[in-house]
């Protein structure tokens, strides 16, 4: 909605991901992690995606039994209730990676609400709003 | 009310222990011990929480216990198993108690 057709101020609703702390993982996605599964499964790989339940894809992915077997798999979805643990980079901060990550998909989800309201060959109009 | 008693009532509203999880959040970036589902517990500093007890711990201390039964003797030996990681995503369905820290 336009800033015009806009009645009530109501404050907006934040995304489902940042009520929880699966914002985080998202946050990792294009890192190296490894997920610790509940049945003592070990996949690490590069996370590819992690949706809002937290069930993620991994690439590049190798996975370890707990009897030592490895596995190389190009691609691997793990289920949400599957995961016990992620890790990831001891270098990356939780709070700092968190911050940067919600700017960029506000800025996102800003530019895509400016380019659907005014339309992209309207540009001019939406940057005066 | 004035400003200031309004922004001193604000600032009391939120340091209000209310429900269970408010417990958890005086424990922020703290020692925590948690106990997990399949006999494993961990000792960290708590970072981040969220309402289904999903975590970040720094500087965690797993214990993993494991009981085994001797074949010729028949007794338990209690086996646990250390490992240190230093930084810990934990999904929050594995977890069964979170205890603040001891106080010295």
């Amino acid at each position: 909605p336009t800033s015009s057709e806009r009645t009530s101020r109501a404050p907006p609703m934040p995304p489902r991901n940042e009520k929880s702390l699966v914002c985080f993982i998202q946050a990792l996605v294009g890192t190296t992690v490894v997920i610790e599964c509940r049945d003592d499964v070990a996949v690490r790989g590069q996370l590819e995606f992690c949706d809002d339940d937290m069930h993620c894809t991994l690439t590049s992915a190798i996975r370890v039994t707990p009897g030592g077997e490895k596995t190389k798999l190009d691609r691997i979805f793990i289920r949400a209730r599957m995961i016990r643990y992620v890790h990831f980079a001891p270098s990356i901060d939780p709070s700092a990676l968190i911050e940067t990550k919600r700017q960029e998909w506000f800025e996102g989800s800003r530019h895509y609400a400016k380019a659907a309201a005014f339309g992209p060959k309207n540009e001019a109009k939406a940057i005066l709003d | 009310t004035t400003r200031l008693e309004q922004r001193m009532s604000a600032v009391e509203e939120e340091a209000a222990v209310r429900e269970p999880l408010d417990l958890i959040r005086l424990a922020l970036d703290e020692k925590v011990y948690v106990k997990l589902r399949g006999d494993r517990e961990i000792r960290g500093r708590l970072h981040a929480y969220d309402q289904h007890l999903n975590m970040i711990l720094g500087d965690v201390e797993e214990v993993i216990t494991s009981v085994e039964i001797d074949d010729e003797t028949y007794e338990e030996i209690i086996k646990t198993t250390k490992r240190a990681v230093p930084y810990l995503f934990i999904r929050g369905d594995s977890v069964t108690l979170v205890s603040p820290p001891l106080r010295s």
